[in-house]
């Protein structure tokens, strides 16, 4: 099964701070392009992470070509052709840049879109960009003229909570108020990540997906229990055809609990 | 929308790859899902998973949830 993200890597500054270390990665069968990444570091600015670290908020770059992107003819030679880069602050603190890279696959149904509010601008969330596949033109048309207020919708409700959101049924949910342009390309979950940035601004990045090309192949959502000692599994999204995993199928990833 | 289930498994600071995440606030990679300790790799082993990435979610310098993706 392919999934819509066809890499994923992480950076990590240096010890003095000066620059964006390699921090691990995930590149599938894109090896090529990991084999020069693992090589990489990126001053502030520099590249792709060094921009999400100097503008200390999420990118979404869909064109290489001509850019500040460094690994634009390994990308291409292994069908990547765009990127998502995420700052992780804690307060002003980056602790890390987080970047995602997807396809040009035919029949690639689904969206990463990126929601930004202004307070100076605006009491709603507007889409800032995103990437929508290959067959998304009718979705991304909505979406680009959506206003979401705060607690509406899926980046809305992620913007209010500063909470992951999972929706398993967009074309079923009262809730997702681009349901029916959803349905309509075959989108059919999703889920929104509120972005920790160094403004007074909100991001959320919301992740949308087709049966055929999942974000991934199963999602899960721990939190801190109450004494913030240990991580509690909250949420699970398993395999596309599954509505979700019932409590009793997620208890068996229970610590301890070998099968 | 997918219902909380918070009375489910847990996880200590640092351990395994969504640990590790929960310890430092950085997300973590790891290209061998089946080897995450406790009955955690033998279920995604089964499952069919690879590998996963776990990214913190941070909220007013608090990490307030970590997601893992597994591919």
């Amino acid at each position: 099964m392919k999934t819509f993200i066809r890499a994923v890597e992480v950076w990590v500054p240096s010890v003095d701070r000066s620059i964006l270390e390699f921090g691990g990665g995930l590149y599938g069968t894109a090896t090529r392009f990991a084999a020069i990444s693992r090589s990489l570091c990126f001053g502030r600015g520099e590249g792709l992470p060094g921009q999400a670290w100097e503008q200390g908020r999420p990118i979404i770059l869909k064109q290489f070509d001509g850019s500040y992107f460094k690994r634009t003819a390994a990308a291409h030679a292994e069908g990547i052709t765009c990127g998502i880069a995420v700052p992780i602050f804690a307060g002003d603190f980056l602790t890390s840049v987080l970047v995602m890279f997807c396809g040009d696959d035919e029949a690639h149904a689904g969206a990463i879109e990126l929601w930004r509010n202004d307070p100076t601008v605006s009491t709603d969330m507007r889409l800032v960009d995103g990437y929508y596949g290959t067959t998304a033109d009718t979705f991304e048309f909505m979406s680009r003229r959506t206003s979401i207020r705060r607690g509406n919708g899926l980046p809305g409700m992620a913007w209010e909570s500063q909470a992951p959101v999972f929706f398993e049924d967009l074309g079923k949910s009262a809730r997702f108020l681009r349901a029916d342009s959803a349905t309509k390309v075959g989108i059919n979950r999703g889920y929104a990540l509120p972005c920790s940035v160094q403004r007074d601004e909100s991001y959320v990045m919301t992740f949308l997906s087709a049966l055929g090309t999942p974000i991934a192949r199963r999602f899960e959502m721990w939190v801190p229990d109450a004494a913030r000692e240990k991580l509690v599994l909250a949420a699970v999204s398993a395999r596309p055809a599954a509505c979700c995993r019932p409590r009793r199928k997620a208890r068996r990833w229970s610590a301890g609990r070998a099968r | 929308m997918l219902q909380a289930a918070p009375q489910g498994p847990a996880l200590e600071r640092g351990q395994g790859t969504i640990g590790r995440t929960f310890l430092t606030g950085v997300p973590a990679v790891s290209d061998n899902a089946g080897s995450e300790p406790g009955g955690f790799g033998a279920a995604a082993k089964e499952a069919g998973l690879a590998s996963l990435v776990a990214v913190p979610v941070i909220s007013e310098g608090r990490l307030t949830a970590a997601v893992a993706w597994y591919f």
